[in-house]
């Protein structure tokens, strides 16, 4: 009787102990990967603490920030929203028709991947890198800076459309179709109401990171308020770059808080 | 025969591995009202998809089979739709289980999509419709009782409202066929008898063909003269409805007959045993 109960439990223990091995092989695996990784970026805290003196002395020197040319300022944070603001736009009219290329429900395999891909790699390429490629190509200014947004973001803005459109209803599609409307057709009154919630809050919100990312491409000469950021950082004047600083913060939040409140309205 | 409007021969469906329609043949003619029955998972629906060119069918072995004809316009033929199917569709109306109207549009802008087949194409994609084609819009949503209704968003209503703008929908279409898949499986007592109503008159004054799918044979007997009885993919009944007693019911679908028949009292298994011995 014994020998019957006992010839199950067998098996199952040795699996258990596999098991086990694997779990601590992968932390063992993870650990390593950490602790390379920790070498390579050169994380020091001791640095921290032995060169405390050193920063505090630099955030001494930010204080008290210096608003004398502010009008100066708010103009060039009024380019940096004008680019992001048509960064954003262009992008937009750019992924409506990208995005449905590039959604299964939609789209053939042949149309979707390569057109996934090409987005793949304006999404994988930093807003900073287009603009200096831009800055090279038609010169310095806010242009390139509108350009450069609006190329990375149209990656962006096309995966997410296309995810959207990915999870709709297909009836109402399907009840479009049965009344002999053309696949365009299907599209604008079928498909397009249902993400249009959803498409208006992703354009608000690469808006809302657009207005953030405007105020670095100033720093490769795309224009902007990082243009001023960036001088007054190399020429070690950090009363002033504090007020710059405040500034992007003060214009950055607000903006937040409008355009999510804005699209509280759409979901 | 020139009063034919729905021709189906050898209409053979798979999904994977399943054949859920064998060699399917029938034919409508106009005018009629006729009623497409079975129990759930029968083809009713399949059947019904393949006449709008929703569903493509088998592409078969033998080039002879696998036609759909409705209206005299070929809808699909040996597994491929018609060139000119989205043309063809304009004259099918097609009243679906979900009724499938676009919720975040308009009632109004819901029952002007029946223009989209007949209009031509720039016209449509860019909303421009014409005043009479409002006023026809709003003729068909009158007569479906929900005129009040135009301005709500579809997706306020109702289930049995929303069936109705969808009929409207049809109507505005000018169909001259109505394929109304189990048009009341999702809908109250009252609701369905209305929309059964409904779809009666338009049969009744128009002249409009009607074939309905219904879960339940009490409808059928009620509206339509002319029953066509599915099983598993097959015709197993194709005439009267009136000699389509109980007891037939019972031979056709042995124990899968409570889902049919409602049973006016007592328990359903009782009636399903009565039926079998009747």
């Amino acid at each position: 009787m014994t020998d019957v109960l006992a010839f199950p439990a067998k098996p199952a223990s040795r699996t258990r102990l596999w098991r086990d091995g694997f779990k601590l092989f992968g932390w063992g695996l993870l650990l390593a990967f950490l602790s390379w990784s920790w070498q390579s970026a050169e994380i020091s805290p001791t640095r921290l603490i032995s060169d405390a003196d050193n920063m505090a002395t630099l955030v001494g020197d930010f204080f008290p920030p210096d608003f004398s040319s502010w009008r100066f300022y708010l103009e060039e944070m009024l380019v940096t929203l004008h680019i992001a603001l048509w960064g954003t736009l262009l992008a937009i009219v750019c992924a409506i028709p990208l995005g449905l290329l590039s959604a299964e429900n939609i789209a053939p395999w042949w149309i979707l991947q390569p057109v996934r891909r090409v987005m793949d790699a304006l999404r994988s390429i930093n807003e900073m890198v287009f603009a200096m490629i831009f800055v090279a190509a038609v010169g310095l200014g806010p242009f390139p800076g509108v350009l450069a947004l609006f190329v990375h973001t149209t990656g962006v803005l096309a995966k997410l459309f296309a995810e959207a459109v990915e999870t709709i209803d297909p009836g109402p599609v399907e009840g479009v179709r049965a009344t002999g409307a053309s696949a365009l057709q299907e599209i604008i009154f079928g498909v397009i109401p249902q993400v249009m919630p959803l498409w208006i809050s992703y354009s608000l919100y690469r808006f809302e990171s657009n207005v953030r990312s405007a105020t670095v491409v100033g720093m490769v000469g795309a224009g902007g308020i990082g243009v001023i950021l960036w001088e007054s950082i190399r020429g070690f004047q950090f009363q002033q770059t504090c007020a710059v600083m405040v500034i992007i913060i003060v214009s950055v939040s607000v903006l937040d808080v409008a355009s999510q409140s804005l699209r509280k309205r759409f979901i | 025969m020139q009063d034919c409007v729905i021709r189906v021969s050898e209409l053979n469906k798979t999904f994977g591995a399943k054949q859920v329609l064998f060699d399917l043949s029938l034919d409508i003619a106009r005018g009629e009202m006729v009623a497409l029955i079975g129990s759930s998972g029968s083809g009713k629906s399949t059947l019904l998809r393949h006449l709008s060119g929703l569903t493509r069918a088998d592409h078969p072995k033998q080039d002879e089979s696998g036609h759909i004809h409705v209206m005299g316009d070929v809808i699909q033929q040996h597994g491929r739709l018609s060139r000119n199917v989205r043309r063809h569709r304009s004259k099918i109306g097609y009243v679906f289980q979900q009724f499938n109207l676009v919720g975040r549009l308009s009632v109004m802008e819901n029952v002007l999509l029946g223009h989209l087949g007949r209009i031509p194409r720039w016209r449509g994609a860019c909303r421009l419709f014409s005043e009479s084609e409002k006023k026809a819009a709003m003729t068909s949503l009158t007569r479906v009782g929900m005129a009040e209704f135009c301005d709500r968003r579809a997706s306020t209503l109702s289930g049995g409202q929303q069936q109705r703008v969808a009929i409207a929908r049809a109507l505005t279409q000018r169909a001259e066929v109505i394929l109304a898949d189990e048009p009341i499986a999702s809908l109250d007592p009252e609701s369905a008898k209305n929309v059964m109503d409904i779809l009666a008159d338009i049969n009744a004054t128009d002249k409009t063909t009607v074939l309905v799918s219904l879960h339940q044979i009490d409808y059928a007997r009620e509206y339509c003269p002319r029953t066509v009885a599915l099983k598993k993919g097959r015709i197993h009944y194709n005439g009267a409805t009136h000699s389509l007693c109980d007891s037939r019911l019972a031979q056709i679908y042995g124990a899968e007959v409570a889902e049919i028949v409602t049973p006016l009292h007592g328990d359903p298994a009782t009636f399903v045993r009565q039926m079998a011995m009747a």
